[in-house]
């Protein structure tokens, strides 16, 4: 623990954020045209209660240990030969995610901007802010969050603009897919959630832990206002049949606006949201980093870094196809369902294994 | 009284080491007519009239038994008497322009405080101009420019604290800042900072500032330098901290924040709608223009063609037909002339450099589009670039800018669009990231305040900014006595 790891609960929040909707929410509407039609806006909203009262769980969990991060109390819980095998499983985990996350920006770029550019290339590009920033700690990360606030500004400013291109009858008859569709698709609209489970990684680092629930929940309660917004954007625009063609309909709902002299507002909202996108990965980029220091309790290390750095962007490069990257982002997120029912799961045991449980709290 | 000789300074070991140093005088005098003694000083440091008629007369007037006694001695009727008690307190005392008399009879040294300096008249910076406000400077002599800021701010919670730095030059340097405002932690930290450098010598002020900001591998300056005292009290009175260094008139602000260096002095001075407005264009030529056009320009016409409207585009494509260049080249080239102009104006003397302008000029327009060497558009984008970063009112940040220009260049030649938005990450996490005098550099953005918010994009009325800048923490948050 360092002073240029601390954040405060605030900062967590838009942490939880970024890293829910920065790349979780481009392709989520086609998803849920295919499996629910033009109910999915009612999916997420579903799954958004959900999340928040899961991650409320979460925080119940950590403050029940008062000061200690995930890594602690999997120690405490499980001994520390399992606990050590978990944290080093949840350590992979973010790794993953992080690289994962990478290989479907990429691919993005790809087939948005640079279709001929090489994949090694671009990656360092895009991850270079990311290599610096989480260099400097949690603190530089954490605050460059409020500054990407800008990009999802510019978003709903561009959802306004659209506003008179939507066609909110795409949306009736409500609830059309009947129940157990909706509950079915539940499972997708999460994978946009995947993310609550940070706060357990940083949970130590956070100065003003009283905050912590409260604005954990508007974190949830925001990506869920903000999934809705673009759901409900992309399904009023495009129609459900239309919208389940799409590949990443909430970049071809920035070619829908027809702005004077500009001609292609999509360069721009892209690139925009391209910072965003960066701020989701690197959220995963820094859990990583840091964990890795937690598990196997060594310091801030050129060296280490440096081969972090390259696995990650060597992971991601592995993929080499979108087909394998979203296979691996599918598999990356049924491992974050996995954490946070592990998270639960402490939860739990908490009550029957009382080592390291403040009672107070 | 030591009549036998052997007082505490020697006066031979004096002049021993003032050997081969011709612009010290040593006069010599008999006290009481037997006692051999030595008035020292450097020639061109003191007013001889005064000296004479205040403290020469005086001490010649004196036998060596109340010359003896400290108490008779304080007595003598100039303004500045102090007694030494060593050799080496002797010296520096003498290398600061005072004249010290000294014999081997006496217990200690009698300096006399009379130091004529020549100094230029207190003019307006000639790089910090303004329309409405106070037309005076600070100037190279460091008791001068306490007394312009005493003269500003009556009161005595004006404190200066003194550091003497170089083991070689001596160089005074001045921490100055408002008791019961500022923090002290702040003031302390930096105090110590100063204290701890190490050096022959400090030829100008940038020398001390690369050695006590947190970042100096960075491009964007941590301190802000300032030669007006207007500026310099008005930070004080925001709880900043002003280092003053003897033989400069430029003096250091801090803690500061980024905006701080695109706030100028007349947006204070006028209307607060006027004032929003003219900082509104600073923010739009400095910020948007001097950093982003000539990248977005090459960004566009390499990659994103298709974003140019199709009327321009046509123009576009009739103007670059004659050019031989890529885009990256042809803007580099115009850009490193530009440069080149700015630096050889400023060396040459006014009216060479007018005539250099008006020649590069015509160099850089007509004729390099008529040469076919660059398109027309690039003359208007570069020529706008090179006017925008002309308005930041800091001569440091507009270096800045400038080398951040190049490197935004560099980037969306390469990667278009996708190297502008890494450029953007990586400058805003780097500004993020920095620090001055341990506060955060990149506040009220982020971390975000509301109420130092209120004196970015634009200067809001002053009524609305009673409280003074998160930045510098300091010990009373409102301005004027209602707290």
């Amino acid at each position: 623990m360092t002073e240029n790891n601390r954040l405060s609960a605030k900062q967590m929040m838009r942490f939880t954020f970024v890293c829910q909707t920065g790349i979780g929410v481009i392709a989520l509407p086609t998803l849920l045209a295919k499996e629910v039609g033009h109910d999915g806006w009612i999916s997420v909203l579903a799954t958004g209660i959900v999340a928040i009262f899961l991650s409320s769980l979460i925080v119940v969990l950590l403050r029940r240990y008062a000061n200690k991060c995930i890594y602690d109390i999997t120690r405490l819980l499980f001994g520390k030969i399992i606990g050590t095998i978990i944290n080093v499983v949840f350590m992979f985990y973010l790794i993953f995610a992080a690289a994962g996350g990478i290989s479907v920006m990429l691919y993005y770029l790809k087939i948005t901007l640079f279709p001929n550019t090489p994949s090694i290339v671009m990656g360092f590009v895009i991850i270079t802010p990311t290599i610096y920033m989480v260099w400097q700690g949690m603190k530089t990360v954490a605050r460059f969050k409020l500054v990407t606030m800008f990009s999802y500004l510019i978003m709903i400013v561009y959802i306004v603009l659209i506003f008179k291109e939507m066609r909110f009858s795409f949306l009736m008859p409500i609830g059309e897919a009947g129940v157990f569709p909706l509950i079915s698709s539940m499972k997708t609209s999460f994978f946009a959630f995947i993310g609550l489970e940070l706060i357990a990684v940083f949970y130590s680092e956070i100065t003003d832990k009283e905050n912590a629930l409260k604005y954990h929940v508007y974190a949830n309660l925001l990506s869920m206002l903000f999934i809705i917004l673009t759901v409900v954007a992309c399904t009023t625009t495009f129609g459900e049949n239309f919208l389940s063609v799409l590949n990443l309909p909430l970049f071809n709902l920035s070619r829908v606006y027809n702005a004077p002299i500009i001609e292609r507002v999509d360069l721009y909202i892209i690139s925009a949201w391209f910072l965003a996108m960066g701020c989701s990965i690197r959220a995963y980029f820094m859990a990583a980093y840091y964990s890795i220091g937690r598990v196997f309790r060594f310091k801030k290390s050129r060296v280490v870094y440096g081969i972090f750095i390259c696995s990650i962007i060597g992971i991601s490069l592995m993929t080499g196809k979108i087909s394998k990257a979203y296979i691996m982002l599918e598999f990356i997120n049924y491992a974050g369902i996995g954490v946070v029912i592990l998270l639960l799961l402490c939860l739990v045991l908490s009550m029957f294994k009382k080592n390291g449980v403040v009672e107070n709290e | 009284m030591f009549k036998d000789g052997g007082g505490l300074i020697n006066p031979q070991e004096i002049k021993n080491r003032f050997n081969d140093c011709p612009d010290i005088d040593i006069k010599k005098v008999f006290v009481d007519g037997e006692y051999e003694a030595f008035f020292i000083y450097i020639t061109g440091q003191i007013d001889k009239d005064i000296v004479q008629r205040d403290f020469l007369s005086n001490i010649l007037e004196m036998k060596l038994e109340q010359l003896s006694d400290e108490n008779k001695v304080h007595n003598i009727p100039c303004c500045e008497v102090q007694l030494l008690y060593s050799v080496d307190e002797a010296i520096t005392d003498i290398l600061s322009g005072n004249t010290l008399f000294v014999s081997d009879y006496l217990p200690y040294g009698i300096s006399y405080k009379n130091v004529k300096t020549d100094k230029r008249n207190i003019e307006e910076p000639i790089s910090e101009k303004n329309l409405r406000g106070p037309h005076e400077g600070f100037i190279e002599i460091l008791d001068t420019n306490l007394s312009i800021l005493r003269r500003r701010i009556h009161s005595e919670k004006l404190k200066f604290k003194t550091i003497t730095l170089g083991t070689i030059t001596h160089q005074k340097a001045v921490i100055a800042y408002l008791d019961g405002i500022a923090n002290y932690d702040l003031v302390n930290a930096l105090y110590d900072k100063i204290s701890s450098v190490e050096t022959d010598g400090l030829p100008s002020i940038g020398h001390l500032e690369e050695l006590i900001i947190s970042h100096p591998n960075s491009i964007f300056p941590q301190f802000l330098p300032t030669e007006r005292p207007d500026k310099a009290s008005s930070a004080l009175l925001e709880g900043k901290i002003i280092v003053l260094q003897e033989g400069t008139p430029v003096v250091l602000i801090a803690p500061i924040n980024f905006i701080s260096f695109f706030q100028a002095v007349d947006d204070y001075s006028k209307m607060w709608i006027h004032g929003s407005f003219l900082r509104m264009i600073r923010l739009l030529g400095s910020l948007i223009i001097a950093v982003f056009l000539p990248a977005f320009y090459i960004a566009i016409t390499s990659y994103h063609y298709y974003a140019i409207p199709l009327t321009l585009l046509i123009t576009l494509a009739e103007s670059r037909s004659k050019v031989p260049f890529p885009p990256i080249i042809e803007i580099l080239i115009l850009e490193i002339t530009v440069e080149l102009i700015r630096e050889a104006t400023i060396r040459l003397p006014t009216y060479i450099g007018t005539a250099i302008s008006l020649f590069a000029g015509l160099i850089i327009g007509q004729a390099a589009v008529q040469a076919g060497i660059v398109s027309g558009l690039v003359i208007v984008i570069v020529g706008a670039t090179a006017i925008s970063s002309y308005v930041i009112p800091s001569h440091d940040m507009s270096l800045a800018i400038r080398i951040l220009r190049f490197i935004f260049i560099l980037a969306s030649s390469v990667f278009g669009m996708i190297g502008i938005v890494a450029c953007v990450g990586f400058t805003l996490a780097h500004l993020i990231r920095l620090d001055s005098l341990g506060q955060p550099y990149f506040s009220p953005f982020s971390p975000f305040s509301k109420d130092d918010f209120k004196d970015t994009f634009l200067r809001l009325p002053l009524q609305l900014m009673k409280k003074r800048p998160k930045t510098s923490r300091t010990q009373d948050d409102i301005r004027g006595d209602n707290n």
